[in-house]
């Protein structure tokens, strides 16, 4: 076999291949000098046997084949081709010194694509009916090429919108939840109110009535900022509000502030001996950071106590929630900060699966970074690095 | 069954106001073990929420039917649920009341089961 290519200006595989198919040397020289383009690479058989051998590896824009050969004669070969997937479409181009109309005796090729060329040849007509194929390929590759990526992006639609679905499902039915308590309550204070029953609203029945009530709406607007926030991640336009603050400040104000919901979760917040972490921040989102990681450290940490340090340095904060219940696998390190992700199955904790995701996204607009180090059963510590320092800027995460 | 400390206070409330006596758990496993105990009277209506830590709703089913047989063929269950998409939950309960439940329907369902005590 005979593999001779033209001096590489391009890479190979930007180079179109054409077969040349002839039982002599000389013609096969003589095609190839006429041929010879910088933008293909040119492979020569001197039997239909070598041809077929070519064809396997490789992906021809045309075959030139020499109707007579001994052995295997230029038809037969594209009988064989026609008979494979992989070479029924190379368009042929029978080199015969034969009448035309011999060469139309051989039917049914299935790319149609079948031409012929006389011997002696014409270099001129040789060349333009060459380029024509090539130039054929070209155009089929091309469309092959933005099929392929229509494809893609097809699929990636489909992906976006089944995601989207999905999370309507959740954030509906999460939705429900509050509701339904706020809607039992509502009922029962009215059958309260028809029987006349003003036992039911002692002061002290009320403020138990007007707390639950507070939760839940508090709940709903929970669920509502993270459905906007990740809308806003999504399209690339969460903007941060920078200024500069004391982060001990703001975890020793988060813990008070939230101090009843500990208590209801039966378990202790402990603060480090934190002094001083002044940065500049966009406030709201870190205290967004710091709510969702003591709520998480609540939700999953089994009512043990929870210890949040921070560190400062000259050019960045530290912080580290601790807690010392259920702990998340290894394998799940990285998955947690992915949207719809929790550490456990979906219909055992409800919430959205975003609070870890919408975390890493605002630490990363401070073009700050979250970790976890845990293991199974043996609790969890998030570690948040924050750069002390950023301009206003916006968050564009990569989807 | 309801992991929502208020969902579940609200229903206790509701039952026991119009006189039925109320058992509550926070999850499958704590239902399961009260239920096993035999100073636990049998219970005329079960209501099930789906998702709930430690033990979900459907868990709870293929326990309560595999370690308390009788108590899983002989009494109502009904699932209380938000998720419109899961027609497969009926199969084993004896209906589904979509949250935001009503409390008409409750008091229907509890009328057509259990006779409240005197």
């Amino acid at each position: 076999m005979i593999n001779i290519s033209h001096p590489q200006s391009r890479r190979k595989t930007d180079q179109i291949k054409i077969l040349l198919v002839d039982d002599l040397n000389d013609n096969l020289l003589a095609l190839e000098g006429l041929l010879r383009r910088e933008d293909t690479q040119i492979f020569k058989a001197k039997s239909g046997i070598e041809a077929l051998e070519f064809m396997i590896p490789n992906e021809f824009a045309l075959a030139l084949i020499d109707v007579q050969m001994p052995g295997m004669s230029g038809f037969e070969l594209a009988e064989l081709m026609r008979g494979a997937k992989k070479t029924k479409n190379i368009p042929i181009i029978f080199v015969t010194a034969t009448a035309k109309n011999q060469a139309f005796s051989f039917k049914g090729y299935e790319s149609g694509a079948v031409d012929f060329l006389l011997k002696p040849l014409d270099t001129h007509a040789v060349k333009s009916k060459v380029n024509i194929f090539i130039e054929l390929y070209r155009q089929k590759s091309e469309l092959e090429r933005t099929l392929n990526e229509l494809k893609k992006t097809q699929g990636e639609l489909e992906q976006a919108v089944q995601i989207r679905d999905e999370f309507m499902s959740i954030a509906s039915h999460e939705l429900k939840t509050p509701l339904t308590s706020l809607k039992l309550q509502s009922q029962l204070r009215k059958r309260a109110v028809l029987k006349g029953d003003p036992s039911a609203f002692t002061l002290e029945r009320l403020k138990k009535m007007f707390d639950a009530d507070e939760r839940q709406i508090q709940r709903i607007t929970h669920l509502i900022d993270d459905m906007l926030d990740i809308s806003r991640i999504n399209s690339g336009k969460l903007t941060m509000n920078v200024e500069q603050f004391d982060l001990c400040e703001m975890v020793r104000d988060i813990a008070e502030r939230i101090s009843g919901h500990f208590t209801a979760a039966h378990c202790t917040v402990e603060l480090d001996n934190c002094k001083s972490a002044i940065g500049n921040w966009d406030r709201f989102r870190i205290e967004q950071v710091l709510i969702n990681l003591l709520t998480n450290a609540m939700r999953y940490g089994a009512g043990k106590p929870i210890s949040i340090q921070v560190k400062a340095s000259p050019a960045k904060a530290q912080i580290i929630v601790r807690d010392q219940g259920l702990g998340v696998a290894h394998v799940d390190h990285e998955r947690i900060f992915q949207r719809f992700e929790r550490a456990v199955p979906g219909d055992e904790i409800s919430g959205l699966g975003l609070g870890l995701y919408i975390v890493r996204q605002i630490l990363e607009a401070h073009h700050g970074s979250i970790r976890v180090e845990s293991e199974l059963g043996k609790g969890a510590a998030f570690f948040v690095e924050l750069p002390v320092g950023v301009e206003n800027t916006e968050v564009h995460p990569g989807i | 069954m309801e992991d929502d400390e208020d969902i579940r206070s609200s229903l206790q409330e509701f039952f026991e106001g119009d006189g039925y006596p109320v058992l509550s758990a926070r999850d499958g496993q704590v239902a399961i073990d009260l239920l096993a105990l035999s100073s636990t009277p049998k219970p005329g209506l079960i209501l099930l929420d789906f998702m709930m830590p430690v033990m979900n709703g459907a868990t709870f089913l293929s326990n309560l039917q595999q370690k308390l047989p009788d108590i899983f063929t002989s009494t109502p269950i009904f699932f209380m649920t938000a998720r419109t998409d899961t027609p497969q939950l009926a199969i084993k309960t004896t209906g589904v009341l979509m949250k935001p439940m009503d409390l008409d329907e409750l008091a229907k369902v509890a009328t057509r089961y259990c006779t409240p005590d005197a």
